[in-house]
């Protein structure tokens, strides 16, 4: 059955306090992957749903401890592309469609967080000066065994240079990112198999940033986001190249 | 026990639920403590209305920070709040524990086929405000049409679907699908200005 958008709009309500059957669960699902003003609606009955849940209650004692045991068990591992709902993956959909026309490789991308460790940047950036870590990027992309990976955008402009040095060691060195407004910030992000794993966030007026490299990355991206950067990407981003 | 340490660095006072979130998923193990600190409470409180037997909220409440953990990237700043996140995930997991269990009751004893809610909060339209926890969200409900307060209410904390809560009922499903929407409605009008149980002012 092919319901109209009013019919289904009608159901939102519902569904946001999980009330309707599994059939029309899945149409609605359905229709809100590809409905905007459905998903604004639900977003705000969810708010309201989510305040009648809403309390102060104690968790009971030891809850922590238990869940904090089953971590150290079970890794985290990134997302799998099959476990997203169908209402995500349409943008996971589309930023992989960017990147694949960027860097040319034709896997589903998943996005997933990891920001430049604060350590590392504050050293880089405070003890040394920017101006040394600059000469550091240098030297690694003089070293032998070191390798480089020029980021382009779609237009064919060498926006970044990647140097990896080692998996510890990666620099980006921005050859032409313009000054975003205060708002924005650059975000380099990673492909590695299925997934999309961010690699820092390097700020509206970029500099030679030292960042650690997850091995196994194929592919190398920039996003523009909202400052202070975000979990997840739903931009295009505006170079990549692939770590081959 | 080294492994744990090097899982945990130092997070900023106060951080903002997206900047955990971030933390998380460098897999950070003080930022999710920091969540669950946050928003555990709430998580388990919700189910813990919802499913009456003993041990589900807290098993509820276990599964959604694991997921979180392993899965951080489900959470969607851009979709809403991390607490409405949580609560929207403890909710469809309490629902599903809820159906489940029913359907099984029903196979193993067709007794039960007249007593769907044995084992849940059923709240009548003059108990919903009772599990409610917020003086101002408590104050909207208490404000709605007695039917519409009472298909939310059976809704939202007993897990029924509008047609089972027609059916309890007596009324045409119809009928209960417009009570929730409208009331639903409402509550958006009213509470639309107060949204201090959001991100970051929980404690």
């Amino acid at each position: 059955m092919t319901s109209s958008h009013d019919e289904l709009r009608e159901l939102v309500a519902a569904y946001s306090l999980d009330a309707l059957e599994p059939a029309e669960t899945a149409e609605v699902a359905e229709h809100l992957a590809g409905c905007a003003e459905c998903r604004a609606e639900l977003r705000e009955l969810r708010t309201i749903a989510g305040q009648l849940g809403t309390s102060d209650t104690a968790p009971p004692t030891g809850l922590w401890d238990r869940i904090s045991e089953e971590l150290v068990d079970d890794p985290p591992t990134p997302i799998a592309s099959a476990k997203r709902g169908r209402s995500r993956r349409w943008v996971a959909l589309a930023v992989a469609a960017a990147i694949v026309a960027i860097v040319g490789l034709g896997v589903l991308v998943i996005n997933q967080q990891r920001r430049l460790d604060d350590a590392h940047r504050e050293i880089a950036a405070q003890v040394e000066g920017q101006g040394a870590v600059e000469r550091a990027a240098r030297a690694a992309a003089a070293a032998p065994g070191s390798r480089q990976v020029a980021l382009v955008s779609p237009q064919g402009d060498a926006v970044a240079d990647v140097v990896i040095a080692s998996t510890d060691e990666a620099y980006v060195i921005p050859r032409s990112m313009r000054p975003l407004g205060s708002g924005e910030t650059y975000q380099l992000w990673g492909k590695h198999g299925s997934q999309l794993i961010s690699l820092g966030v390097l700020g509206s007026r970029p500099t030679a940033t030292l960042l650690s490299l997850p091995s196994g990355i194929e592919a190398i991206a920039v996003t523009v986001e909202d400052a202070p950067g975000v979990v997840t990407s739903h931009h295009t981003p505006i170079a990549g190249g692939s770590v081959a | 026990m080294a492994s744990r340490g090097a899982r945990s660095r130092g997070l900023p006072e106060g951080a903002s639920d997206t900047a955990l979130m971030m933390e998380v998923s460098r897999s950070n193990e003080a930022a999710l403590e920091a969540i669950y600190r946050r928003h555990g409470g709430a998580v388990y409180g919700l189910a813990n209305r919802m499913l009456s037997e003993n041990g589900i909220a807290e098993e509820i409440t276990q599964e959604i920070f694991l997921r979180l953990w392993q899965e951080p990237a489900r959470f969607d700043p851009e979709r809403g709040s991390l607490r409405t996140f949580l609560l929207t995930s403890a909710h469809s997991r309490a629902v599903d524990k809820i159906r489940a269990d029913t359907a099984r009751r029903r196979r193993e004893d067709r007794d039960h086929r007249e007593d769907p809610g044995r084992d849940r909060v059923t709240p009548l339209e003059d108990e919903v405000a009772s599990l409610i926890v917020g003086d101002e969200v408590r104050a909207a409900v208490e404000g709605l049409p007695a039917d519409e307060r009472e298909a939310i209410g059976l809704a939202y904390f007993g897990g029924y679907s509008y047609r089972q809560v027609a059916e309890m009922l007596g009324t045409p499903e119809g009928t209960v699908k417009s009570r929730i929407r409208h009331g639903m409605q409402s509550l958006r009008a009213l509470l639309a200005q107060s949204t201090g149980v959001e991100e970051g002012s929980a404690t």
